[in-house]
């Protein structure tokens, strides 16, 4: 989610698992004070730029876009987007921390999963 | 603007938790997520753990929303049926007031803030396998 004064712009996607079809979902919104501009389902977040984590083999991103494609209430064809460098790396979160070593390898080699949050934060970014 | 700290994550399990009638709010003997429509706002407590004592609240200033007829994504072949769903819904701009309290010092949470409200009535890994969040 990215605010400024006037202006927020949140997206939210998921990608299901093989399991469940491996399909994207992909929503966001760009609002104001009192008016939502842009929401509802938009197409899938980009991840213009990685590398890879050598600990966890994750493609990391390192530069991404997000684009919300929608109409207004008043059915004018609308879009924003946000582009670029995602900036240095804040956190790096391993959500399976507290699981043993060797039971994390075992999941992540039957089921492939292998949650990390990748976090960055923006203090320099203008939105607006 | 705070000096720079380590970031901070933490994760407990609730005890003792329940939802009200509609799953808007919770009570857990640690924690609280509470809504309150007369003030479009949520107020979350909690005290599960000693490094990051939360007492905040976000109050809706543009308009809550839900992708398309209600929020949720059915998971499975009969949609009469499903497996599993999840469902979010949005509160894209909030007023954000409170503070967090760790060991290295209480940090104030005032600004903009976004609410997200998800429900997942399914195992987490069979829900999702990534996400882009931003």
């Amino acid at each position: 989610m990215m605010h400024c004064m006037t202006h927020s712009f949140l997206f939210l996607e998921y990608t299901t698992p093989p399991s469940y079809g491996s399909t994207t979902i992909s929503s966001g919104s760009l609002s104001v004070d009192g008016k939502l501009i842009i929401a509802g389902p938009t197409t899938a977040a980009s991840h213009t730029e990685t590398k890879e984590d050598t600990e966890n083999g994750w493609p990391q991103p390192t530069a991404a876009r997000f684009t919300l494609k929608g109409a207004t209430k008043a059915d004018k064809a609308s879009s924003a987007e946000i582009n670029g460098s995602l900036g240095g790396l804040a956190d790096k979160v391993d959500v399976m921390a507290e699981v043993p070593g060797f039971i994390k390898q075992i999941v992540a080699g039957a089921v492939g999963t292998k949650p990390y949050i990748y976090q960055v934060s923006f203090p320099y970014l203008r939105l607006c | 603007m705070a000096a720079e700290m380590e970031p901070l994550w933490t994760t407990d399990t609730l005890e003792d938790w329940k939802f009200d009638e509609n799953k808007y709010s919770l009570q857990a003997s640690k924690c609280s997520v509470e809504f309150s429509e007369a003030d479009s706002s949520y107020t979350i407590k909690s005290t599960a753990n000693p490094n990051s004592i939360l007492d905040m609240k976000f109050r809706k200033t543009a308009p809550g929303y839900l992708i398309g007829k209600d929020g949720t994504s059915y998971y499975g072949t009969d949609q009469n049926n499903p497996w599993g769903r999840v469902r979010h819904a949005f509160w894209p701009r909030c007023e954000a007031e409170g503070s967090l309290r760790t060991k290295n010092g209480t940090i104030k949470l005032n600004g903009r803030g976004t609410f997200v409200h998800a429900l997942q009535g399914m195992k987490p890994h069979h829900a999702g396998w990534s996400w882009s969040y931003s």
